[in-house]
């Protein structure tokens, strides 16, 4: 862990933020919620909590920049100028996507390609524990295991911002406490976390939020 | 990054148990049923071979256009891409020419095999590669538009033939004629230019069409 985050430096360069303001958003023409007003900037993690299928996926997906809005905005920014959602957050969905007939260091390479990252691939795939798994194929490894990679994906990306649906899903305690370190380490270095969990919020910095969802009435 | 998503397709299609495979299948079932219903005869079929291929290569096209975006999209990769910030017109220029090594260059390799089999002369041969050749981006981008109009839709294989006949009978039309004009005029045919300038359409308009699709389709 350390080794990796040494290698990926100091600090976060980028100031970035995302604003949210009087969102409303519905799913298949039903309204989830309505009225929901944050911010969240650099050091800072945010719990998203709420019943099933009050939203939170949708509510991630729309901070990721994947959904329109029904009401309200979402304003995404790099030192206080409007930028792309792509730009800031990087996204690990409630589902694995890794393509199940690549090994997991192709999948990895691929994802950190595009990212310009390839130097951390190999270090973030044993940091996440996945060394002695890297020439499997990702439809031969556990549930976990594919978080894990997840996991390694939201690490090489080098996003400010990361928005996690649901991490500890099928992780095992060893998994759990590796989440809370990744995130720990990555909010130490100005970035910041926005987490969907069912699990109680855990007080990783101390700019630790709780944001829980309610259905509109 | 083009190249690393065309890398990866290719190296999915190869390990896809040979499914990349289903559209040259196809292509030779239609040419040997094509030859049987004809009766056998050469001088029979000789006339009609430029025509039989050319349609062999345009119905394997339409099997293959539904798997474009099939896989990326139900999975999230697309999204992925997307909120990567990689530009959708670089993945859609990837897509396409993925689409065209997997799909149409097999198609491309085996049409002096069917050419055989109509006892083509060897000048048409190369007029039906060649033909077919300058055709591919126009075929594989116009696919592309469909797939991505229609990704992530169920049912999305039938309208896909619909969406796609239109483009494609400029191309069928020019591209047999394409192939017997050859055999006067050679690469200065007429209806070569035609067959380029419609690749060059469907780059200039198809690609930038498919991408504002596919963003579409994503939100």
């Amino acid at each position: 862990m350390a080794e990796l985050f040494s290698r990926m430096g100091d600090s976060t360069p980028i100031k970035a933020h995302i604003e949210i303001s009087d969102l409303a958003m519905s799913r298949g023409g039903m309204p989830l919620f309505a009225g929901i007003s944050t911010k969240v900037l650099n050091g800072d993690i945010l719990w998203i909590q709420g019943d099933n299928g009050i939203g939170k996926t949708t509510f991630l997906g729309a901070l990721a920049g994947l959904h329109m809005v029904d009401d309200g905005k979402i304003s995404w920014r790099i030192n206080d100028h409007p930028c792309q959602a792509g730009q800031i957050t990087a996204y690990q969905p409630h589902a694995s996507y890794a393509k199940p007939a690549l090994t997991a260091r192709e999948d990895l390479n691929f994802w950190a390609s595009l990212y310009g990252t390839l130097t951390l691939a190999e270090t973030a795939l044993e940091t996440v524990g996945l060394s002695t798994k890297t020439n499997v194929p990702t439809r031969k490894l556990s549930a976990g295991q594919r978080r894990r990679l997840a996991l390694a994906k939201l690490v090489i990306s080098q996003k400010p911002i990361w928005i996690m649906d649901e991490p500890a899903a099928a992780m095992d305690q060893d998994g759990l406490k590796l989440i809370d370190d990744l995130v720990r380490n990555h909010v130490a270095r100005g970035g910041a976390a926005i987490i969907a969990s069912h699990s109680p919020a855990r007080v990783l910095s101390q700019a630790t939020r709780k944001l829980t969802l309610r259905a509109t009435s | 990054m083009i190249w690393s998503l065309i890398k990866r397709d290719l190296i999915l299609a190869m390990r896809s148990g040979g499914t990349w495979l289903y559209g040259l299948f196809f292509f030779a079932v239609f040419i040997a049923l094509c030859a049987i219903a004809l009766g056998g005869a050469f001088n029979v079929m000789r006339p009609f071979a430029p025509a039989i291929i050319w349609l062999a290569v345009i119905f394997s096209a339409m099997l293959s256009f539904p798997a474009i975006f099939q896989s990326d999209f139900e999975d999230g990769n697309l999204a992925q891409l997307k909120i990567s910030g990689q530009s959708l017109l670089g993945v859609c220029t990837a897509k396409a020419v993925s689409f065209a090594t997997l799909s149409i260059l097999p198609l491309i390799l085996a049409a002096p095999l069917a050419a055989i089999l109509f006892d083509m002369p060897s000048v048409s041969i190369a007029a039906v590669m060649l033909s077919i050749g300058f055709a591919t981006p126009a075929l594989a981008i116009y696919g592309l538009l469909a797939g991505a109009i229609l990704a992530g839709r169920q049912g999305g294989g039938f309208l896909i033939v619909l969406i796609t006949t239109p483009f494609l009978i400029p191309i069928l039309i020019f591209g047999v004629e394409a192939t017997q004009s050859y055999v006067q005029s050679g690469l200065g045919a007429v209806e070569f230019r035609v067959l380029i300038g419609l690749s060059l359409i469907s780059i200039a308009v198809g690609l930038p069409a498919a991408s504002a699709a596919l963003k579409a389709n994503l939100e």
